[in-house]
């Protein structure tokens, strides 16, 4: 455990290794190929738009391109989280800074930095260009009410969503003993976290016994990842301070969450 | 003047598909300042785990290690120690000179002492000519050669190497035994794990030779007859392995009339020495 003192260099080796690390996962093909695959789905709506859905064109490429990321970019979070971790672990990286005077938290918090960054930039570039395509098109009624200050906040939970399904990956990563199976259990927990809401909406209804509260209970371990929609801020809908404050929070705390848990998992698989 | 490094009675084993494996069987090592120390045996013998239990990459299931008067459990000891593991593995899409600068940054030095760190370990380890290519573009040799500059980084007091030179062409391997000649030179102490005798017997002052976790026995390579390992007591199947490793090395062996193992190590090192007019 880090004393007080410690701590300043603890942060700060923690953030060296966090932008060492996001600049070579920018490097790799993987995302790369991701990012640009987000970047052509987004400048493929541009084409779509011109079939007339007989909705608002500004409209239909906002939700589009946001469609398109959060999808690639669950994928690329899922991929990037496991493949970080356990190829750390697998072919001896984690050795290497262990060898250094700096703890185990501190490299771990470091790697999910980097990861975190990364899935950030992912973000902005696929965020850039829909933002450019968007403001190409005329606002109709529905959506000339839409701020700019919405759009950042799709963003930011739009991050925030692939923050909390990267975290989970990273336990899962932890708890595994490889990069596969971290993938599949990473694949499942973002499942559980997309359908949990409807299967407690179900389940909720009908009563049930002592069994389904509980599973309903350990439901709730997982976030629900519809609450994590960048939908909400592009639809005109009011963005308040509150309502905001909230998703953020709820973002947060499980993504610190699940990374804690993960840091603690490896710390007692150690040696 | 305290040993840099104290090994007592350290045990450690995994559980491998529900069975647990001793590594280590409670092995005793003192290493002596300045002293170029191997570590030998067959693959599998525990050198490594006794490697990753010294630097603090794992932890013992009893025993002490020591480094520097600091038990191994603490972190501050690793300013003074450079270690090459065995399995080696950096940043691939980085280049080898930001791999070092990350190293030396968690090593604690910042700024302009980063810069000639890298440059000095760079020069040294003869990477310099391609730090600056990514480390997935890097043959074997290179990367290796990587590796020794990540371990000269911070000019250690203490180098612990993980087979250091396996694997490399013999041109490597002669620039491997220079560099640490320069480093006895220096007065470092060099805790060397290998399986080669060749290499142990030419770059270590005093070795313990390792089989299944246990220390066989502790003697100087170049040194007279006195040093004589024994092997008891080790069972049917351990035997049979460890008579199937001298066999492997050439090295002559009888049974003694306790029924036990004689093997003379150093007596054949000396002979194919002497035999190969060196």
């Amino acid at each position: 455990m880090k004393t007080v003192r410690e701590l300043p260099g603890a942060l700060h080796a923690a953030a060296g290794l966090g932008s060492f690390v996001f600049r070579d996962l920018c490097r790799r093909r993987l995302f790369t190929g991701f990012a640009g695959l987000a970047v052509f789905f987004v400048l493929g709506s541009t084409f779509l738009v011109q079939i007339d859905f007989g909705g608002d064109a500004r409209r239909f490429v906002l939700d589009f391109c946001f469609g398109a990321l959060a999808l690639f970019g669950a994928v690329l979070a899922v991929v990037l989280t496991a493949a970080t971790l356990r190829e750390a672990l697998e072919l001896g990286t984690l050795d290497l800074l262990l060898a250094r005077p700096v703890g185990r938290g501190t490299v771990f918090a470091g790697l999910f930095a980097g990861v975190a960054a990364a899935l950030a930039l992912f973000v902005l570039v696929a965020g850039g260009v829909t933002a450019v395509l968007a403001w190409r098109y005329s606002p109709s009624a529905e959506t000339a009410g839409l701020p700019w200050n919405g759009f950042f906040f799709a963003l930011w939970v739009a991050w925030l969503r692939l923050l909390v399904i990267a975290s989970m990956v990273y336990l899962a990563a932890a708890v595994v003993d490889s990069a596969p199976v971290a993938v599949l259990l990473g694949t499942l927990l973002v499942i559980v976290g997309e359908v949990q809401g409807i299967a407690a909406g179900v389940w909720g209804q009908g009563g049930g016994g002592a069994g389904t509260a509980l599973l309903l209970a350990a439901l709730r371990l997982v976030p629900d990842l519809r609450y994590l929609q960048a939908g909400i801020f592009l639809h005109g809908a009011d963005v308040t301070v509150s309502g905001v404050t909230a998703i953020s929070l709820y973002g947060l705390l499980f993504a610190a969450g699940y990374a804690v848990l993960a840091v603690f998992v490896l710390h007692r698989r150690a040696g | 003047m305290e040993p840099p490094v104290v090994i007592r009675g350290l045990r450690k084993s995994f559980r491998v598909r529900g069975r647990r494996i001793a590594a280590l069987r409670g092995i005793d090592v003192t290493v002596r300042a300045g002293e170029v120390f191997g570590l030998l045996g067959p693959n599998g013998s525990g050198k490594s785990t006794a490697l990753r239990l010294l630097m603090g990459l794992a932890r013992p299931d009893a025993g002490r290690c020591v480094l520097f008067g600091e038990a191994a459990a603490g972190r501050a000891y690793l300013r003074r120690v450079g270690y090459l593991p065995e399995r080696l593995s950096f940043f691939e899409q980085s280049t080898g000179a930001e791999n070092l600068r990350l190293l030396v940054r968690l090593g604690g030095l910042s700024g302009r002492e980063t810069g000639e760190a890298v440059e000095r370990a760079a020069v040294l380890t003869g990477i310099a000519d391609y730090a600056n290519r990514p480390v997935r573009t890097y043959s074997k040799g290179m990367r290796q050669r990587l590796g020794w500059a990540q371990a000269l980084l911070h000019d250690p007091e203490l180098l612990i190497l993980d087979e250091p030179a396996t694997g490399l062409d013999p041109l490597a391997k002669e620039a491997f035994h220079g560099l640490a000649a320069e480093w006895t030179a220096a007065g470092k102490t060099v805790v060397l794990c290998t399986h080669e005798l060749d290499e142990a017997e030419r770059l270590c002052g005093r070795v313990s030779v390792l089989f299944e976790g246990r220390v066989l026995s502790e003697g100087a390579p170049a040194g007279a007859g006195e040093a004589v390992f024994r092997f008891r007591g080790l069972g049917t199947s351990a035997e049979e392995r460890l008579i199937q490793w001298l066999r492997t090395e050439e090295i002559e062996w009888e049974r003694s009339a306790s029924g036990g193992l004689r093997a003379s190590v150093l007596e054949s090192l000396r002979t194919a020495r002497e035999g190969g007019g060196g």
